[in-house]
């Protein structure tokens, strides 16, 4: 008879997503990470029925504390340019605090594994809908499709982020993000945005 | 709280796991699945009291290899 244990369940998921950021969802069994948690593989099962109850359990941890970080401070009623600059540095929080979730999150959204049972939809993304919507009925915001809006709302955010994680640019140059350039683009994409 | 049962064993196929559903249709247990993908088989019971013994009986009388997974 084996207990649950929380420090465990804890080390075992964190493990799990170093592995599969380093080495991807190919190269991972419960074997392996039985083996680099250093547990015996008979505790991993106490948790997780198999290597896709893992990886779906984890995805939904992962995005619980995304959706967590994004919303501190947050609300669907505050002025489009409040709260989209509030989503930009919560975000980048996330991020800069939770490197290998992010990695994670990323990696997993670009599978097919996303399309799993398993995966529950956050209401984080109410939350979203209801601040575009507000924006777009106080006439702080231009009406666009939804995949337009998110591409300029975030799509420059995410490129950013991204060299900033590379440390490098699409030129090859040496870059770190900064609170002024991330203003900066800020700035440009809410002029952007505007009726 | 429910026990966790973790066996390994050599279930493979899902014939195997028609083979040896009746004999885990038990009021002690709640739910049971087996991980066909990894290299144990591992079989996961999760049952109202600790069965180990009788599951690892049970399941060799139906002809397959069961036992603790270390």
């Amino acid at each position: 008879m084996r207990t649950k244990n929380e420090n465990k369940a804890a080390a075992i998921r964190e493990n799990a997503m170093k592995m599969i950021v380093a080495e991807g969802f190919d190269g991972f069994s419960m074997q392996k990470l039985a083996k680099s948690a250093n547990v015996s593989p008979a505790t991993l099962y106490i948790y997780y029925k198999n290597k896709e109850d893992l990886l779906n359990q984890l995805f939904n941890e992962v995005q619980q504390t995304f959706a967590d970080v994004a919303l501190e401070g947050f609300n669907p009623q505050l002025s489009f340019e409040e709260g989209l600059w509030i989503q930009w540095k919560n975000r980048l929080k996330f991020v800069l605090e939770y490197p290998v979730h992010f990695s994670f999150y990323e990696q997993f959204r670009n599978s097919p594994l996303i399309n799993s049972s398993g995966i529950h939809l956050s209401s984080f993304k109410e939350n979203m809908k209801q601040f575009v919507i507000n924006a777009i009925q106080k006439g702080e915001l231009k009406m666009m499709a939804p995949e337009i809006f998110w591409s300029v709302a975030y799509g420059s955010f995410y490129s950013l982020v991204k060299f900033h994680l590379q440390e490098k640019t699409m030129m090859g140059n040496d870059f770190k993000l900064n609170e002024v350039t991330l203003k900066t683009t800020f700035d440009i994409i809410v002029k952007a945005l505007k009726p | 709280m429910n026990h966790i049962l973790i066996f390994k064993t050599n279930i493979h196929s899902p014939i195997d796991m028609e083979a040896i559903a009746p004999h885990l249709d038990s009021p002690h247990i709640i739910r049971w699945s087996v991980d066909r993908e990894d290299i144990d088989r591992v079989l996961r019971i999760e049952a109202t009291h600790d069965a180990s013994t009788e599951i690892i009986n049970t399941i060799q009388k139906a002809g397959y290899l069961c036992e603790e997974l270390l």
